[in-house]
């Protein structure tokens, strides 16, 4: 059973599936030809080949994990990379920004404004800290 | 007039942002954002594996006129199932977030407001900065910021879509396969159960015909319920389609990421799974 793929075993599920029917169809065509023991056994095989099938689509799932053991790691990998370049922007983009202010401050201090230049570095180390 | 030096210094920045050039990533953006609302709409996929299997243990139970205190459900490999499915999901979710975030062009980290306000108006007169070079420099600010900052994400952009393509393919394609094919294939057998519950009952059961047509009319019902949860499957299956096939198109006009071609293929992608999620969300009201 380990050595089913999940395209596999999803067709084996099928299969029950297909059984199951046949034998809840017979079941119901042969009605007043059986037994109520009969009846019951029949109830019980059919409700087992449905629960088969059943397991299986549960097991074609778990066998996807093999399938795609491979990928799951290297998307993590990639994922990571994501976010360590997400800190890595964050930085630079404060880096950017911090030197944007410096710029605009030191057009303040070409226009000779103390107080606009206290403003200025108020806000860049505010920035800086954000 | 703008100060002398001002204008210089304007004009240099307006090169260094012009050479570096802005790039538009706002398709790409627009579609990993689709992306992860579509994959996301896992979590209203209201229904699973070992909830199949604890349903079908009380059914069961129901059937056969048991009642115990606690029904004893062997529902290990179905909750397997379910942690299989997950893992698929959160990391396929992880990757079109961790892009989203990448490609977003948001730049509110930083406000220029402080800037303006010191910058403002009143102090004009001391300052001989006019209101318009102020809002020169802040703007111009934003430019810089934004051209260097959108090669950083379109240079990582293209790298990790080069390198994730391949297994995202495979990964969404598995996780469509569960969806449609397993889980979607667990509620056709629960048809049959229904079926046979019910057509053996109106056969075997003294019933009278007011009691049989409430049991058919239950049968309907309960029938409907499942083409509903089938319809909502269906629809995050082709959703899981649509966001591989952007991935590919993206992947496979990474030379021309700024292209009109992959902005119109995937702003298409982007409404198609706007269309997904509207037909999903409809189906979760019903």
């Amino acid at each position: 059973m380990e050595r089913l793929t999940s395209h596999e075993a999803k067709d084996l599920a099928n299969q029950f599936l297909a059984l199951a029917q046949a034998i809840g169809d017979w079941r119901y065509n042969h009605w007043s030809e059986l037994s109520e023991t009969q009846r019951q056994q029949l109830a019980n095989h059919h409700r087992s080949v449905l629960e088969y099938g059943e397991e299986v689509l549960a097991l074609s799932t778990v066998l996807v994990m093999e399938d795609v053991s491979n990928s799951l790691s290297a998307i993590k990998s990639v994922s990571g990379k994501i976010t360590a370049s997400l800190g890595t922007l964050a930085d630079i983009q404060k880096g950017i920004d911090v030197a944007a202010a410096v710029v605009t401050l030191g057009a303040a201090i070409v226009s000779k404004n103390p107080l606009a230049i206290g403003g200025a570095i108020e806000g860049l180390v505010e920035g800086w800290k954000a | 007039m703008p100060h002398p030096d001002l204008k210089k210094f304007l004009l240099g920045i307006l090169c260094i942002a012009g050479a570096a050039g802005c790039v538009d990533l706002k398709h790409v953006n627009e579609y990993s954002l689709r992306a992860t609302d579509g994959i996301r709409k896992f979590d209203d996929v209201d229904y699973g594996f070992a909830r199949y299997c604890s349903d079908r243990c009380e059914w069961v139970a129901i059937d056969s006129f048991r009642i115990q205190r606690k029904l004893d459900c062997q529902c290990a490999l179905y909750k397997r199932a379910d942690s299989v499915t997950h893992i698929l999901y959160s990391t396929a979710a992880g990757y079109f977030d961790g892009l989203t975030r990448l490609s977003t062009n948001d730049l509110t980290r930083y406000h220029f407001d402080p800037l303006k306000k010191a910058l403002k108006e009143e102090d004009l007169d001391v300052f001989q900065i006019k209101k318009e070079d102020v809002e020169a420099y802040v703007k111009i600010a934003a430019i810089l910021t934004r051209s260097v900052t959108d090669m950083y994400r379109k240079k990582k952009i293209k790298e990790y879509v080069r390198s994730a393509n391949q297994p995202v393919q495979l990964l969404l394609s598995k996780l469509e396969f569960i969806e449609s094919e397993n889980l979607n294939g667990l509620l056709k057998f629960k048809r049959e159960r229904l079926f046979d519950h019910y057509r053996n009952l109106l056969k075997s059961a003294g019933m009278n015909n007011y009691e049989k047509q409430l049991a058919s009319e239950q049968y309907y019902k309960t029938m409907h319920e499942i083409g509903t949860m089938e319809s909502q499957i269906s629809a995050y299956s082709r959703s899981l389609k649509t966001v591989a096939k952007g991935h590919q198109k993206l992947y496979d006009n990474l030379d021309k990421i700024s292209g009109a071609d992959i902005k119109m293929n995937l702003s298409r992608t982007a409404s198609d799974l706007q269309d997904l999620i509207y037909e999903f969300n409809k189906l979760s009201k019903k």
